[in-house]
């Protein structure tokens, strides 16, 4: 009898989040992060900064990404500080449908940072791969090792 | 045991498990939902014969058959959800507007 746990809308939040996602980013090779950079205000907000993203063809979109945050407006957030969509623009020859879609990648990439975190926390090796279409698994195999489930 | 967690489309997907669930949830924040997957049946009638069975059709799997013990049955059940369900070729997870 088993259950599926779904958590959803986990999107970035700031501001630390955003520039260790982009960090994490760096980390696969396929989704190269040409160039990030960000300014804040005093307060430790984001307040504008671009992102140079190559990525293959996947579900996010494909091609060089140029993101830059909207110019002189502060990006909002939610009171739990998540980046809401929108705050970004896209420039150059992006192919992504929408700024969501960026939005979602990062995101993608810094919830699989934590759960493999979480796992090796708890002294769990983990495999962590990426799909060619950008879908991220995170496996371990408790409580033996990856070796026991024949990784 | 295998234990695996799928991401992408900004959602989270994994089998439900004391503690995972929690620190899951408690790291990552956002909201979280959690159904049913599937069920192990126990035998109509253990006097007669020990079969258990697994019922994946909440996740649109098949009904599995001849389990000869619970054990065998769970275990069956989890690789088949994470060959499946969990299964980053065979997703069916959509971006939430």
């Amino acid at each position: 009898m088993s259950k599926i746990i779904e958590v959803s809308k986990t999107v970035i939040k700031h501001p630390a989040m955003l520039q260790k996602a982009v960090e994490y980013l760096n980390d696969f090779k396929k989704y190269g992060v040409v160039e990030a950079q960000f300014t804040q205000d005093a307060s430790g907000k984001i307040t504008g900064g671009y992102i140079h993203l190559q990525t293959p063809d996947t579900t996010y979109g494909r091609g060089h990404i140029f993101l830059k945050f909207q110019g002189t407006g502060k990006p909002e957030y939610s009171e739990d500080g998540i980046i809401q969509n929108g705050h970004f623009s896209l420039m150059g020859d992006g192919d992504f449908q929408s700024n969501k879609n960026f939005a979602t990648l990062i995101s993608d990439h810094y919830n699989a940072q934590v759960v493999k975190n979480l796992f090796e926390s708890q002294g769990q090796p983990v495999e962590f791969q990426v799909a060619d279409d950008g879908a991220i698994t995170v496996e371990t195999c408790e409580p033996e090792g990856l070796a026991a489930c024949g990784y | 045991m295998r234990h695996k967690v799928l991401i992408h489309g900004g959602t989270v997907l994994a089998l439900f498990k004391d503690g995972i669930a929690h620190s899951l949830l408690e790291r990552l924040g956002g909201t979280a939902s959690i159904r049913r997957a599937s069920h192990v049946e126990a035998p109509a009638n253990p006097l007669e014969a020990i079969e258990f069975t697994v019922d994946l059709t909440p996740s649109n799997g098949p009904i599995l058959n001849g389990f000869p013990s619970y054990e065998s049955a769970v275990a069956a059940e989890v690789d088949w959800l994470h060959a499946n369900t969990l299964n980053p070729n065979k997703k069916t997870i959509q971006n939430t507007p």
